[in-house]
């Protein structure tokens, strides 16, 4: 199950790092793009719970799933801040994505140590 | 109404902003609250499962109140605002209502909760209300893609809605050990009562309503190639109460084959102009294609005045800087209108961009306006696709474009900016960097 939520961690990154891009770049918005990160990243939130609930995981893989919680908060705002037609603000991006990558890291260390 | 008193009564709408939005919070949270504290010690997860139920019907119990218009609702925080909660707070739901029944299998170690389809008629009705919600968040994200109208999305949404919400209480109910509780049970039979009265409202009351103070097309009048403007009588005599830069919502009934659909318009005119009012609409979509064959003696129903981009709302004194892109000339031309009609001495530099000349709207009454002295403005024009007779600015409005045509200091001034998104978002970005506070920045995009 860790597998999956790794997976999931992993695909919702990629995705999140070319939204990043796309819009850094001043490209033209993807909506679905941003809607398939929202639901890999709601995927691995969900993945990670589970696996919480279901299996002995280690505290570093708790420590991941604390912050995949709070990386989706800022995620909902830059959503709404998308939706309001203004540019989005960069330290909450950087922030987000800080939060995530620290929380994918976390979770590919936790994995590799034996969550299984 | 004048104008006098509808600024008022925005102004101390504008005071409750904090206290409602805290309210709403508190209302979302509070059947969480009551399962927390009136039940004895559970495992974690199990817990957690249940915590996310609740939250996430009680996000979804409050939707139809964000959408419904509600006039008190608008004055402190704008349509736009409660549009922007309406379609980001499902989403949220939509994640805690997903990982619901996941988290709960698990704490119960009970998978067959998730993959057996002999179930008892309550869980496949819980599976069928997050189906819905799937759907409903799906269809709404993506209708354009789906090639559904803009009708179609809006009658498949009402029924989504009100079927998700009726599956989702009769699962809850049904299962939901906590709703045994009679004060849990209070809360969430109030949560069903209030999504359904509002429901009712915008759904029956508001267009009862409308239906008994119809207007009547009195004008309709070209502007340039795509661009027209209705003008519309009260029938009963009852003219629109409404500040500059307000938009309405209009159906038009036309028959002739002519789609009646509801959209939301720009008020055009000057609020001065107390037998009628305007509307200046650019063919752009199905709907607005067909805007030209509005005819004298059509009927319209009327829905407004809803939005908050007004200078009216803003600070009384001090330098104006407009800027407009193409059709989004209509709200500042209202509030030019406005400020001519009141005589007013403010200095407004307007930078309106469009392709070409044939594009300018309203260019002659501009001029004459700014010929008037009231306002005190200036007007420059700056074409994306000049021909060889302009000797005019060129190219886009950014930020260097705006340090130029804007002298003196710019953090002292306040920027009312309406047009195309991109274009939105790259000015809002160039007057931040020119450190034009937030607060000085006003824009609405409203969007269904």
């Amino acid at each position: 199950m860790m597998t999956g939520t790794l997976v999931a961690m992993l695909i919702a990154a990629g995705l999140g790092m070319i939204l990043a891009s796309l819009h850094l770049a001043r490209r033209a918005d993807l909506p679905w793009l941003g809607f398939l990160h929202g639901v890999a990243a709601g995927t691995a939130f969900v993945l990670f719970l589970v696996s919480s609930a279901a299996l002995d995981i280690p505290d570093l893989s708790v420590a991941a799933l604390g912050l995949v919680m709070v990386t989706l908060a800022p995620g909902f705002v830059l959503f709404a801040a998308d939706l309001s037609g203004r540019p989005l603000p960069r330290w909450l991006l950087a922030w987000h994505a800080g939060l995530a990558l620290l929380a994918v890291v976390l979770a590919v260390i936790a994995f590799s140590h034996g969550a299984s | 109404m004048n104008s006098t008193a509808i600024i008022e009564a925005y102004r101390r709408a504008q005071r409750y902003r904090l206290p409602l939005a805290f309210l709403y919070g508190l209302l979302i949270a509070l059947p969480a609250a009551l399962a927390i504290a009136l039940t004895g010690p559970q495992p974690l997860h199990y817990r957690l499962a249940k915590i996310f139920a609740l939250l996430g019907f009680m996000i979804l119990a409050f939707q139809p109140v964000l959408s419904a218009r509600l006039r008190w609702l608008d004055r402190p925080f704008g349509l736009n605002m409660l549009f922007i909660v309406h379609k980001v707070m499902p989403l949220v739901a939509l994640l805690l209502l997903s990982a619901h029944p996941f988290v709960l299998a698990a704490a119960l170690d009970r998978w067959p909760l998730l993959t057996n389809v002999q179930q008892p008629w309550y869980i496949l009705l819980g599976k069928t209300a997050l189906l819905l919600l799937w759907a409903t968040v799906v269809v709404s994200l993506f209708y354009e893609l789906l090639r559904l109208t803009f009708e179609q999305w809006r009658v498949a949404h009402n029924v989504l809605v009100l079927a998700l919400l009726a599956a989702g209480f009769a699962h809850s109910i049904a299962v939901g050990s906590d709703l045994q509780l009679w004060p849990l049970r209070a809360a969430w039979i109030a949560a069903l009562a209030t999504a359904l009265a509002a429901y009712i409202h915008h759904m029956v009351i508001v267009p009862w309503r409308r239906r008994r103070n119809m207007f009547v097309v009195d004008q309709v009048q070209r502007e340039t190639d795509s661009v027209w403007t209705i003008t519309l009588i009260s029938e009963r005599r009852r003219p629109l109460d409404h500040l500059p830069g307000q938009f309405q919502f209009i159906r038009f009934h036309r028959g002739r084959d002519l789609p009646d659909e509801e959209h939301h318009f720009t008020i055009s005119s000057s609020p001065a102009a107390e037998k009628y009012h305007e509307s200046t609409i650019k063919e752009v979509g199905d709907f607005t294609a067909a805007i030209g064959r509005t005819k004298p003696g059509d009927k319209a129903s009327v829905e407004a005045p809803f939005g908050h981009f007004s200078y009216t709302l803003g600070r009384p004194d001090g330098d104006l800087v407009f800027i407009a892109g193409g059709i989004g000339i209509t709200p500042l031309m209202s509030m030019l209108r406005h400020m001519r009609d009141t005589r007013s001495t403010r200095r407004v530099i307007l930078l309106y961009a469009n392709r070409t000349q044939e594009s300018i709207v309203f260019r002659r009454e501009l001029d004459e306006i700014a010929a008037g002295g009231h306002p005190r403005l200036t007007v420059v024009h700056v074409l994306s696709r000049p021909d060889e007779a302009w000797n005019g600015p060129s190219g886009h409005i950014d930020r260097e474009f705006i340090r130029r045509r804007v002298e003196g200091d710019l953090s002292a001034r306040d920027f009312y900016v309406c047009g195309p998104l991109t274009m939105m978002r790259d000015i809002i970005g160039a007057l931040l960097d020119l450190k034009v506070s937030d607060s000085r920045i006003h824009y609405e995009r409203f969007a269904l």
